[in-house]
């Protein structure tokens, strides 16, 4: 149906070849503050948050790349003004595990996430099948939400495919056993060790799926891309395009960790309403779909996510390779 | 309204009734709305849709006039002291004068008729019009009426008083057309040639129209010359169409059959490289029409009616043997029969069938060895039969009655999967059923010079029935949590509903009146539209144990004044609408296949409100004739789910909206029209802000529909000049331009990212994409 819709929008604009395309300035109304949260807590780790806000719609990007002379707070001054990033240590962020045990976050640069500057708790671990609570306090209001952290599933076997007249690239693919009788979300990340330091999503093809058509079936997963660096969504014109292969595939003789996590039913809610979104907003045939978030509060958007990580690490060898 | 069946006690002595039919002595084609009027007793009436006349006056002698616009006048005189019957063939002026009249009614009909925002253009006129790419379309004139709006630039889709598009009952000989465009909207299904003349009810729409809230369009073919044959013509920018029609039996029946097709794709053909990948791309619409008619007697006549049309959209690409076909179109047929009982009863016995068709054909793999096929289908298909009596018992009182069935399927979209050896047809279970029923009586009721009455009743009923599976999701509308199965014939959901309508004249003098007008409709069924504009994409669904009919109530009062001897009609009109159980898609509701789900799992339901005021002012005869139309109104929506739940202007709520039509007659062989719309412009959601998450931009949407385009503004001419008129040969040209002062009219906004962040040159900027900018059309007609 969506391809359909937009291939009409296609097809109505190049009929009509005769259309044209003016530059207009809108006049759009400041947009009220809105509290950005995307926090996590996985399977052995700390919760990690990011806290942002909106910006104006016509607001310069300027993303400065950060390197070893770069002045941190020149650094998060620039982040704050383009992306709208919240790095501020008078903020009251507690996360609240089963047990009633509290534990508050502090800002904290941490490299192996983006955009680094986020706000972690030192005490709690994530724990399978434990809910967790976030608390914010933010310019006097309140915001909450509460996350589950479902049983990993753990993948049973890895392989790996040659792209066609190619002997150094490919995809991996993998298989595992969905546990029948649960409904099961799950998302994916990879990372290449010694060439990447964050988990991402893969560069093409679905982060996040579920079980409703294989409920305790073989689930086959493939071809798995390399992971997604998130930094060049602001270049237009990125070199991206030409060194594709190098960004998309594995390299024969890497060694890879996919990480194949569980998550709650409102955390696959929130990314599949994130995926609907990149896919409708800008579209002018249809009416945008908003994000479908988990964070209670006045005016917020984002997610509050338990993973129940399971990570493989394979190094890509003949072993792996399929007929 | 049985107060009004009593009150039809005779008060006079004697009475005896004139009937008949009045037909253009050239054609034989029956003139509808032609007057008959007798001024000795200041009595008269008009010919119905069939142009059949029935007049019950006290017996005497009178002098009897028989009018039509454009018809020589003629006059009897009719010794009436048993019933009359009396056909009159009327001779046509077009010939003789050259005057241009607007309109086909007669004098003081909008003033005196208890009848109320109901609009009729002669096609005549109509194709004296500017017309879009030289195709005449009566779709896109009636937008230039008060209260009526186009869908979007070059759209033949239009809102009424605030409705949505699927609220407005499109009727072509009687049969509903669901689809009423071809490619995207921008031409109609309506082949000018074909057509004898319409109706729009804006409101106030009489007892025997219903299964829709807003408006009913009724069109009706021309039936076929019964005296000679005639062949008319003509070849323009985009297509090329012939009529033909004429006698199969002079005086008794006649045929008639009109086609066009879209020419672009054969044009190019030549042009395209033999060699390109994409050559068996292209794109074209045809479409047909048949009609047949045989008189048995003056009192039994049968009519068959057909459309087909159809577009087809082909892209294929010879390189990677991916295809892709859409067609879609609508066939329709329609068998008539009109029986006289008396000349006073009169009954109209109708079998209909409607389909409208949509399909998505992709294939890959090469040629005729495809590997894999894939074909979405949605539509609707209607069985319909109808019986409407019409009953003059008096002068006073003209009553009709009747009956309808219709039986509707729904397709709301098929999948079917076709791979190297197996096919998977996932759509059968899928269709939904629904039977729709309706009873009514109206009655027009002269109660006295100065007032009528209009009252209607009608009782309708729609049951959704098996065989259907219901598939009851979860609270996020992701799992399905029960499935209901219903076997073949089970009734699944039903609604029953009263609809009155009420519409009173009080005349103040002789050239003015005061008239109000309410009605209450229901709509079992709803056009589900995932996208911002109208495609051929969008959805039929019959209201269910989910979705609710859709309820329509609209209040009316106008003030009607004619000047100069009818030279000057004038109007003001004030409405009043709400409507209730409108559905759209949940926010980001993306169906896919239906596999194991219903469309209507993700329809959210919520209401609406007009209203307005509408001016009408028209310059009926002269060498200067046209009308300026002008709208002020308002319309909003409130759905709980959309826009957190507050009310926000519908897609096409517009302040103003004016349209100004002249033409104007130069001499015998030479006329000049003009068209000019202001229109406020159209609402809009765009992102206020932007954040980033995993990366990624999420664009913050203002409030729904909260942005507003610039006005929408254009000015269209033509020149209709006449080369050779003889008895036998006509051939004239056309010569039109849309957009004369080539404005960049708004068609969408749209919003562009150029530079690069890590450098500090990204930017964000908004483009205003315009369509159509001054396009020069020339037609070339000819008739003989």
């Amino acid at each position: 149906m969506k391809t359909t819709l937009k291939i009409f929008a296609i097809i109505l604009v190049s009929i009509f070849i005769f259309s044209c395309e003016t530059d207009i300035t809108v006049d759009l109304p400041t947009p009220e503050e809105k509290l950005i949260v995307q926090g996590k807590i996985e399977t052995g780790e700390n919760p990690f948050i990011f806290l942002s806000r909106n910006i104006g719609y016509f607001e310069p990007v300027n993303i400065p790349e950060l390197d070893d002379s770069s002045d941190i707070q020149e650094i998060i001054q620039a982040l704050e003004n383009s992306m709208g990033l919240i790095y501020d240590s008078t903020i009251v962020m507690t996360v609240t595990d089963g047990s009633n045990f509290v534990d508050t976050l502090i800002p904290t640069i941490n490299f192996f996430e983006f955009p680094n500057f986020g706000y972690q708790a030192r005490n709690i671990v994530g724990q399978e099948g434990q809910s967790y609570r976030l608390d914010i306090q933010y310019k006097g209001k309140d915001y909450w939400s509460e996350t589950i952290i479902p049983e990993a599933v753990s993948i049973d076997s890895i392989w790996f495919d040659f792209n066609e007249d190619n002997d150094t690239l490919g995809t991996l693919g993998f298989l595992y056993m969905d546990p029948a009788g649960i409904r099961n979300f799950y998302t994916i990340e990879t990372l290449v060790v010694d060439e990447q330091f964050a988990y991402n999503p893969p560069y093409y093809g679905s982060y996040i799926f579920d079980d409703e058509q294989l409920d305790g079936d073989t689930i086959r997963y493939f071809p798995l891309l390399k992971s997604y660096d998130g930094n060049d969504f602001f270049q237009t014109n990125s070199e991206g395009q030409n060194d594709f292969n190098q960004k998309a595939f594995y390299e024969f003789g890497s060694t890879v960790n996919i990480k194949l996590s569980s998550v709650d039913v409102a955390t696959f809610i929130f990314w599949t309403s994130f995926i609907k979104h990149l896919n409708t907003a800008g579209n002018p045939f249809t009416n945008p779909a908003s994000l479908k978030s988990n964070i209670v509060g006045d005016n917020c958007d984002g997610i509050w996510a338990g993973y129940g990580a399971n990570i493989k690490t394979v190094t890509i060898d003949n072993s792996l390779v399929r007929e | 309204m049985l107060i009004f069946f009593l009150l039809n006690i005779s008060s006079y002595a004697q009475k005896h009734t004139l009937s008949g039919y009045i037909r253009d002595i050239e054609t034989g084609e029956e003139l509808l709305g032609a007057n008959i009027n007798i001024n000795e007793i200041k009595t008269g009436t008009s010919t119905n849709l069939y142009g059949f006349y029935s007049l019950t006056v006290p017996d005497g002698t009178y002098e009897v006039t028989f009018s039509f616009i454009g018809y020589q006048e003629t006059q009897k005189t009719i010794e009436i002291n048993k019933d009359v019957n009396l056909n009159i063939d009327l001779k046509s002026t077009a010939f003789t004068t050259g005057e241009v009249v607007v309109s086909g009614e007669r004098n003081d009909a909008n003033v005196n008729s208890s009848r109320m925002s109901v609009e009729k253009i002669a096609v005549e006129d109509i194709k004296k019009l500017p017309a879009f790419m030289g195709e005449v379309d009566i779709m896109k004139t009636i937008q230039l009426l008060p209260g009526v709006q186009a869908a979007g630039e070059g759209n033949t889709g239009f809102y009424v008083r605030g409705g949505g598009p699927d609220q407005n009952l499109i009727l072509l000989d009687e049969a509903t057309v669901y689809n009423a465009s071809h490619l995207f909207g921008f031409f109609s299904v309506f082949n000018a040639d074909a057509i004898k003349g319409f109706e729009l009810y804006k409101g106030g729409m009489p007892a025997q129209y219903g299964g829709r809230i807003s408006s009913v369009m009724d069109i009706s073919m021309n039936n076929g010359n019964m005296k000679s044959y005639d062949f008319e013509g003509g070849i323009g920018t985009i297509s090329t169409r012939l009529t033909a029609q004429g006698p199969i039996v002079k005086d008794k029946a006649s045929f008639l059959i009109s086609g066009r097709r879209t020419y672009i794709d054969i044009l190019v053909k030549p042009f395209v490289n033999k060699e390109s990948p994409f050559r068996n791309s292209g794109y074209y619409f045809y479409d047909a029409n048949l009609k047949l008619n045989y008189k048995f007697s003056d009192k039994d006549r049968i009519y068959l009616s057909g459309y087909y049309g159809k577009d087809v959209f082909n892209f294929s690409s010879t390189d990677d043997g991916f295809g892709m076909k859409i067609p879609w179109g609508n066939g329709i047929g329609s068998l008539r029969w009109n029986h006289l009982f008396s000349n006073k009863f009169f009954v109209n016995t109708t079998l209909l069938f409607s389909d409208y068709q949509f399909q998505t054909d992709v294939s890959m793999g090469s040629g005729e060895e495809s590997t894999f096929r894939l074909i979405q289908s949605s539509g609707i298909r209607d069985y319909h039969f109808k019986q409407d009596f019409s009953f003059i018992p008096s002068p006073r009182h003209t009553v009709r009655f009747g009956s309808e069935y219709i039986f509707h399927r729904f397709t709301p979209n098929t999948l079917q999967i076709e791979t190297e050896d197996t096919e998977v047809d996932l759509g059968k279970s899928q269709q939904q059923y629904g039977h729709e029923a309706a009873i009514y009586l109206g009655d027009d009721f002269t109660v006295s010079e100065k007032l009528t009455i209009y009252a209607g009743l009608r009782a309708s009923a729609f049951i959704q029935v098996g065989e259907f599976t219901r598939f009851v999701k979860d609270q996020y509308r992701l799992d399905n949590i029960d499935t209901i199965q219903y076997a073949s014939g089970e009734i699944v959901a039903d609604y029953y509903s009263l609809e009155p309508r009420v519409n009173v004249k009080y005349s103040l003098s002789p050239t003015s009146s005061v008239k109000a007008s309410y009605m209450r409709n229901k709509q079992y069924i709803h056009l589900a539209s995932l996208s911002a504009s109208t495609l051929p994409t969008d959805l039929w669904v019959p209201s269910s144990d989910l979705v609710k009919p859709q309820i329509g109530a609209q209040y009316s009062i106008g003030y009607f004044r004619n000047f100069s001897d009818n030279l000057f009609e004038t109007s003001l009109q004030i409405y009043y609408k709400n409507m209730d159980n409108l559905i759209e898609y949940a926010d980001g509701a993306l169906p896919m296949d239906q596999l194991n789900d219903n469309a209507d799992n993700y329809f959210v339901s919520g209401t609406g409100q007009s209203y307005g005021l509408e001016l009408f002012i028209k310059k009926r005869y002269g060498n200067l004739t046209g009308w300026i139309g002008y709208t002020l109104s308002k319309t909003d929506r409130q759905f709980d789910e959309i826009n957190e739940g507050e009310i926000f202007p519908a897609k096409y709520d517009r302040r103003h909206d004016l349209s100004l039509t002249l033409s104007y007659q130069i001499n015998e062989k030479l006329s000049a029209s003009a068209v000019f719309v202001y229109a406020t412009g159209n609402t809009t959601t765009l992102p206020v802000a932007r954040y980033s998450i995993n990366g990624e931009i999420i664009e913050e949407y203002g409030p729904r529909n909260s942005y507003r385009m610039d006005p929408y503004h254009r000015l269209d001419l033509s020149v209709t000049w006449i080369t050779k008129q003889t008895k036998n040969w006509e051939s004239s040209w056309n010569f039109s331009i849309y957009n004369v002062y080539n404005r960049k009219n708004p068609y969408f906004i749209y919003f562009d990212y150029e530079g690069d962040a890590s450098d500090g040159t990204f930017q964000t900027s908004a483009k205003q994409v315009s369509l159509f900018p001054i396009l020069p059309a020339v037609t070339w007609n000819f008739k003989f």
